[in-house]
């Protein structure tokens, strides 16, 4: 079930951040207060950034914001953030709306999630739904149903 | 080529990418008849050249594989239609080392 995976509280509109950091902080911020990851998480995501680039920057608007499963995870969650005004996380790179926070604790806990995303997200995906959702209800169905398909 | 067995998809944490590669080979090798392969996914850096007879990879870890004999470098990584036409033509490969990268 999604909803194991994808609390409706944690599918968020949002204006804008100021900067990539700011994304990753954003888009993490509910896994941490929530207990699913701790702030090591986060930092793992900005030194592998540092590290690899901007890794996680899947499609032209969406970034699948995620370490390891050994940086600070306490149980698998993931977490929605829709922003009005995207974000480019490279000079080069793809202005990104959508912000997919994922923690993960082992290879396969997130599975039901992938699969969504990659129906969302694939070649056969509509991605204009999620962009164009007025509340985190809209975003929430929107990955039931491909979890579902 | 020697029989294919197994086909391992790898990433940077071993959660993400490389398993939505995972879903989308298996995804093509049924659509290619050959569900007789299994796909695993991990990260990178915990591969050894021994443990899968071809090994599926973005273009950002490309590198780490160069002296592997049988690699597919996928550079769309949400695209089902990229590592399905990749796959097939690795599938139909008669050399026992190829390196597929460029998109058709």
């Amino acid at each position: 079930m999604i909803e194991q995976l994808l609390k409706v509280e944690n599918c968020i509109l949002k204006d804008s951040v100021k900067d990539w950091k700011e994304a990753i902080h954003v888009s993490l911020e509910p896994l941490v207060a929530q207990g699913f990851c701790t702030d090591a998480y986060e930092q793992a995501v900005l030194e592998n950034t540092e590290k690899f680039g901007a890794y996680y920057v899947l499609t032209d608007d969406m970034a699948l914001i995620h370490a390891s499963s050994e940086a600070g995870v306490k149980e698998t969650q993931m977490a929605v953030t829709v922003l009005k005004e995207g974000i480019r996380f490279t000079e080069d790179g793809p202005t990104v709306r959508i912000l997919i926070a994922l923690c993960a604790k082992d290879s396969t806990s997130h599975m039901e999630g992938i699969m969504a995303v990659s129906a969302i997200f694939g070649d056969d995906g509509n991605v204009q739904p999620i962009l164009d959702a007025e509340n985190g209800q809209e975003i929430f169905d929107i990955f039931a149903q491909a979890a579902q398909e | 080529m020697n029989t294919i067995w197994m086909i391992h998809c790898a990433c940077g944490a071993g959660l993400a990418t490389s398993l939505i590669m995972q879903l989308n080979a298996e995804k093509a090798l049924l659509k290619l008849n050959r569900n007789d392969i299994k796909v695993t996914h991990s990260a990178a850096e915990s591969i050894r050249e021994e443990g899968a007879d071809i090994f599926v990879v973005g273009r950002d870890l490309a590198y780490r594989f160069k002296h592997f004999p049988r690699v597919i470098v996928i550079n769309q990584i949400m695209s089902f239609d990229e590592i399905y036409e990749k796959l097939k033509i690795a599938l139909s490969q008669t050399s026992d080392t190829f390196w597929i990268e460029d998109n058709l």
